[in-house]
């Protein structure tokens, strides 16, 4: 079902808006008319590795351009109004250190300010207070060297935060973190207060969303409930794991058995 | 990206980023202006002293430093071999201290810091309509790439050593340069989606 929206008032507006979207690389088709609506707060992306899930989201914060069709975020179209698009999307890739530009934590979350035009002086202050309102005053000057993997995906989220972005896109977050790192990284999302677009492997994750997007080369397989979609896509990994699995083959046997 | 820089203060940190440039600038045109081998050789030990200063500060940076002393060695080697030993220890030691100087330089000093000051010598170039801003962030990254180049070329020589017993050598470097021209794009990518580039 389409939902009509106005563009003059971006509040009213769905989130975001994919109209029509076709998006080439190289030569390869990874959307071909694509159109989706996503007015949740909280938005499961999930599929196999190259079902598009990484593109879409490069989509949504215009990265890639498309061949044909916009998309647009809270009304703004995200290809011809790029210096909108800090205050009202962030995203968060698979890689901390492809992200964290700056060596130290008050310095990477003070250049998210930067786009609102603050000197870098006050952008540190507020990063400061940023990090002593959630605790961790004692991170600011810390090196961000000196973290774990899952600090600095911490150090990734918070980057993005503090610009106070209205969508928030968490592109496959919990892929390097260990239990706790993802326990953390789960509850910071379920308290954040923008819409957030998570894609994701560990359904676990997902699951109680309401609504998750099943892709599929390009294509929407599944979009509804997170249970259902996540049950769905869960069956048809099993179907196809069976198909591919040897029939003949005998189980290996773990270790040599000694005679009596 | 990865970083040299070390949390672990030293008197270093609470020196100006424009004295420390200044002082890199000054020192290197001194290093490569003096020919005289036992006036490089002062020069050079000032260096080391100012560098052993910094205790345990300089660990992140203490492979690159062995690194950088292997090359010399092998500058050193040739210079010898082609029986010009004083020229050699020139060519050393002018690459010693200009080298320990830039690590000096990443490993206490913050990118904003950085910044703030080629913003400052730039600030003339905003009367003729450039943004000096991103002018002084491309020149901070140039900066911040050649210290990730060094963490990641330890990481993959790292990486080399486990599976082979050996170190990478020349071997890393077509995919040392692949990961960081992938590296870039991810970075670029990164600043174009925060900054609305």
């Amino acid at each position: 079902m389409s939902r009509a929206y106005s563009m003059a008032d971006p509040d009213s507006a769905p989130r975001i808006g994919i109209d029509d979207v076709t998006l080439l690389r190289g030569s390869a088709t990874v959307f071909r008319g694509l159109s989706l609506t996503l007015t949740e707060r909280r938005i499961g992306l999930i599929g196999d590795n190259g079902a598009g899930k990484s593109s879409l989201f490069r989509l949504i914060c215009g990265l890639d351009a498309p061949a044909s069709g916009t998309v647009r975020v809270c009304g703004c179209d995200v290809r011809a109004e790029r210096a909108r698009l800090p205050g009202l999307v962030g995203l968060m890739f698979q890689t901390p250190d492809d992200q964290i530009v700056f060596p130290t934590v008050v310095e990477e979350l003070a250049f998210s300010l930067s786009p609102s035009g603050i000197s870098r002086r006050q952008a540190r202050a507020q990063a400061r207070e940023f990090l002593a309102g959630r605790g961790l005053a004692d991170w600011a000057d810390r090196a961000v060297e000196s973290l774990s993997q899952g600090q600095r995906q911490h150090v990734c989220l918070l980057a993005m935060l503090i610009a106070r972005p209205r969508v928030l896109l968490l592109d496959e977050p919990y892929a390097s973190l260990d239990l706790p790192g993802q326990a953390a990284l789960a509850a910071d999302i379920e308290h954040a207060g923008q819409q957030i677009l998570v894609s994701t492997h560990v359904l676990e994750h997902v699951r109680h969303f309401e609504r998750v997007i099943w892709l599929d080369r390009g294509t929407v397989r599944a979009d509804g409930e997170g249970a259902k979609v996540c049950a769905a896509y869960e069956t048809d990994v099993r179907a196809r794991a069976a198909r591919q699995a040897p029939a003949d083959t005998p189980p290996q046997q773990v270790c040599d058995a000694q005679p009596v | 990206m990865r970083s040299l820089y070390s949390d672990r203060r030293t008197w270093l940190h609470a020196v100006p980023a424009g004295i420390k440039l200044l002082v890199i600038a000054t020192l290197g045109t001194a290093f490569f202006m003096v020919d005289r081998p036992a006036w490089l050789a002062a020069g050079a030990g000032a260096v080391a002293l100012a560098f052993a200063t910094l205790g345990r500060s300089v660990r992140p940076a203490l492979r690159l430093v062995v690194s950088i002393t292997v090359a010399s060695a092998l500058v050193a080697g040739f210079h010898v071999a082609a029986g010009q030993p004083e020229v050699g220890a020139v060519s050393v030691l002018r690459l010693m201290s200009a080298s320990l100087l830039g690590v000096m330089l990443a490993v206490t000093t913050r990118f904003d810091e950085l910044l703030d000051v080629f913003e400052t010598l730039l600030r003339p170039f905003e009367r003729l309509g450039f943004s000096t801003g991103r002018l002084a962030l491309g020149l901070g990254l140039m900066l911040r790439f050649t210290e990730h180049f060094f963490v990641q070329w330890r990481r993959m020589d790292d990486a080399h050593r486990a599976r082979t017993g050996r170190p990478g050598g020349m071997a890393l470097l077509a995919p040392l340069t692949v990961r960081m021209l992938l590296t870039a794009r991810r970075v670029a990518d990164a600043l174009a989606a925060r900054l609305g580039g």
